[in-house]
């Protein structure tokens, strides 16, 4: 691919619209089960392309509405398969993207966010019980943008999530888990919705995760790894959020990102050279997005949503 | 004219179902037959056709539907062939979601346990077949079907080191089993090779790491101490993965704990113990920090 030049937003488009109708090859057989995610990541792709009239929007509610669970109030990742946290913020997201958020009985949703925090603060993302603080972002992003966020105990959210500060600035899954640019971004951005980002030493997790930038311009998600492109976006909205974004070199990140790029057939992939998919594909111009891209909408860095979609729903404040 | 060709259509629609599911039956064979499989390969068919071959039964190997074309089986390690993956996945896919659907009865757990297992093999992804067993191994507590589930874990993460939900139904496993089995540390003391393991082949696996930090409550001051001393080695060897680093820091951690949890007569000695431990450890890390200069970690 070599000189990655310009974004090929169109060719990204048309890979996005066909990936959506192509249901039977093995790869996207195997992927089934977490399709709801894959719509979320496609269609704010589209978004942020100003493309999200190429897809029916009531085909995509209606099959939306088809994977929620009436009886718990959560979604699963497809029909047919169990409610997540996981899946239940796409299918918010994905409904915010379409102004939707009236198919839902969004009492419901929330309740089954709010049954899932524990004594502690911290969040389950299903009935089974794992910890993750993945999931306290996800109860809280999601909650906020149902205008809920009233409903869980604020407070104790927040002080599990600062509990897993580490020595090096940076946030881990759980208590005493190791920093990574992934759970960052989501204690971070929890952090951010909440109000409460005096808990992070903004200097100390800035300088860790500028560090992430590799000598060819991409981030890592932590020390001694490579880059990949998906680190655009966890690293990147960090630090739009701790006001340190000026510590890190954008050019060269977005030559990376455009360089990751199949100029013939669309998509992104993780690094130059290797096989596209859609995760990627969104991770990169999400990521073009917080550096003000032209031709690409800007970003919220927490809410992970096109801004003028955060703003409609914030602005709009009728509940 | 129209409705034959309708026929033959349902006909071959028919066979393939017939087909698919023959192959299901016999993988799920296979895995009831031989619990201790430990390897899975999934083999390009010119790979496949270069195993050793086995014993036809009553088929001939060249005939379609005969199953030793796709999968086989020796001491342990399973191969399947990838050109019939599509077929045995749609397959276990099928049989999982009828048994799902079924629930009642405990025949329709036997058919549930074994369609999932066979399912998780093909995708351990799947998230909503792992819950199915969860909730049949809720019913009765059962040690040796716990156990069970703690080998399928460990097989299917020994080809998907960083599959998310194989590390989560496992230590939902690991809870289930510390709620009612109180000496936990035979159990911890193969969970933690079993990490080494996997970390010595999947380079910084942050889940793999992530579930050992986990364990460090579970263990006993022998064993912290004793895991401490194992990974001196180890993390001079891998000078640059962080994730040892981590680990080592958060059992140094754990030994503070310890040391001031009780105020008994040798506390004494394992607060001096500990603060050589310290001490000891800054001695080595300089030495660490002369021999690789320029290592981020």
């Amino acid at each position: 691919m070599g000189d990655g030049g310009e974004l090929a937003a169109e060719k990204h488009v048309r890979y996005i619209v066909t990936v959506e109708k192509k249901k039977d090859s093995f790869e996207s057989l195997v992927m089934e089960h977490i399709r709801l995610n894959g719509a979320y990541w496609g269609l704010t792709t589209l978004d942020l392309l100003q493309k999200l009239h190429a897809v029916e929007a009531d085909e995509v509610i209606q099959w939306i509405m088809s994977c929620y669970h009436p009886e718990s109030g959560g979604f699963g990742g497809n029909v047919g398969h169990d409610a997540h946290v996981l899946y239940t913020l796409s299918a918010v997201q994905v409904l915010c993207l379409f102004d939707r958020l009236d198919a839902l009985d969004v009492d419901k949703v929330a309740d089954y966010i709010v049954g899932l925090q524990n004594e502690d603060g911290s969040f389950s993302g299903d009935i089974w019980g794992e910890v993750d603080t993945r999931f306290s972002y996800i109860a809280i992003c999601a909650l906020s943008l149902l205008h809920r966020l009233h409903k869980i105990n604020v407070q104790k959210a927040v002080d599990y999530i600062v509990s897993c500060k580490n020595l090096d600035g940076g946030f881990g899954a759980m208590p005493g888990g190791e920093s990574h640019a992934g759970q960052i971004f989501c204690c971070v951005g929890a952090l951010a919705i909440t109000g409460s980002l005096h808990h992070v030493d903004r200097d100390l997790l800035g300088w860790w995760l500028c560090e992430r930038q590799c000598k060819e311009g991409g981030l890592n998600g932590r020390p001694e790894k490579l880059a990949d492109v998906c680190y655009s976006w966890w690293v990147l909205s960090s630090l739009i959020m701790i006001d340190r974004v000026h510590w890190i070199d954008k050019d060269k990140l977005a030559k990376f990102i455009l360089n990751c790029q199949d100029k013939e057939n669309g998509g992104i992939s993780d690094r130059p050279d290797n096989a596209v998919d859609i995760y990627h594909t969104y991770f990169g111009v999400a990521g073009l997005s917080l550096m003000e891209y032209p031709g690409v909408k800007p970003m919220d860095p927490a809410y992970a949503l096109p801004l003028d979609v955060v703003n409609r729903i914030f602005l709009r404040k009728e509940h | 004219m129209e409705q034959e060709a309708v026929a033959a259509l349902v006909a071959e629609q028919k066979e393939m179902v017939q087909l698919r599911e023959g192959i299901l039956h016999h993988f799920e064979q296979i895995l009831h037959q031989d619990p201790l499989i430990d390897e899975v390969g999934f083999l390009h068919p010119t790979q496949f056709q270069s195993l050793e071959h086995i014993q036809t039964g009553n088929w001939t190997s060249e005939a379609p539907e005969c199953p030793w074309t796709y999968l086989w089986c020796k001491d342990h390690k399973l191969a399947i062939s990838m050109e019939i993956l599509p077929k045995l996945y749609s397959a276990a896919r099928h049989a999982y979601t009828n048994s799902a659907a079924a629930k009642d009865g405990p025949l329709m757990e036997t058919d549930l346990m074994r369609h999932s297992k066979a399912l998780l093999i093909l995708c351990p992804d799947m998230l909503t077949a792992w819950n199915s067993r969860k909730m049949v191994l809720s019913v009765n507590y059962d040690f040796t079907k716990l156990k069970d589930e703690l080998q399928l874990c460990a097989l299917i993460l020994s080809y998907s080191p960083k599959n998310e939900s194989t590390w989560s139904h496992r230590r939902w496993v690991i809870k289930k089993v510390s709620e009612h089995n109180h000496d936990m540390s035979e159990i911890i003391e193969r969970e933690s090779l079993l990490v080494k393991e996997i970390a010595e082949k999947s380079k910084m696996n942050y889940r793999a790491w992530r579930h050992r930090c986990w364990l460090i409550p579970y263990m006993t001051r022998e064993q912290v101490l004793n895991e401490l001393k194992k990974s001196t080695r180890w993390n001079e060897l891998h000078v640059t993965d962080n994730c040892c680093f981590h680990y080592r820091q958060r059992l140094l951690l754990a030994s503070l704990d310890i040391c001031q949890v009780k105020n008994t007569e040798d506390s004494l000695d394992r607060r001096s113990e500990v603060h050589l431990l310290w001490k000891e450890e800054l001695t080595w890390n300089e030495m660490l920090i002369r021999r690789y200069q320029g290592r981020e970690v």
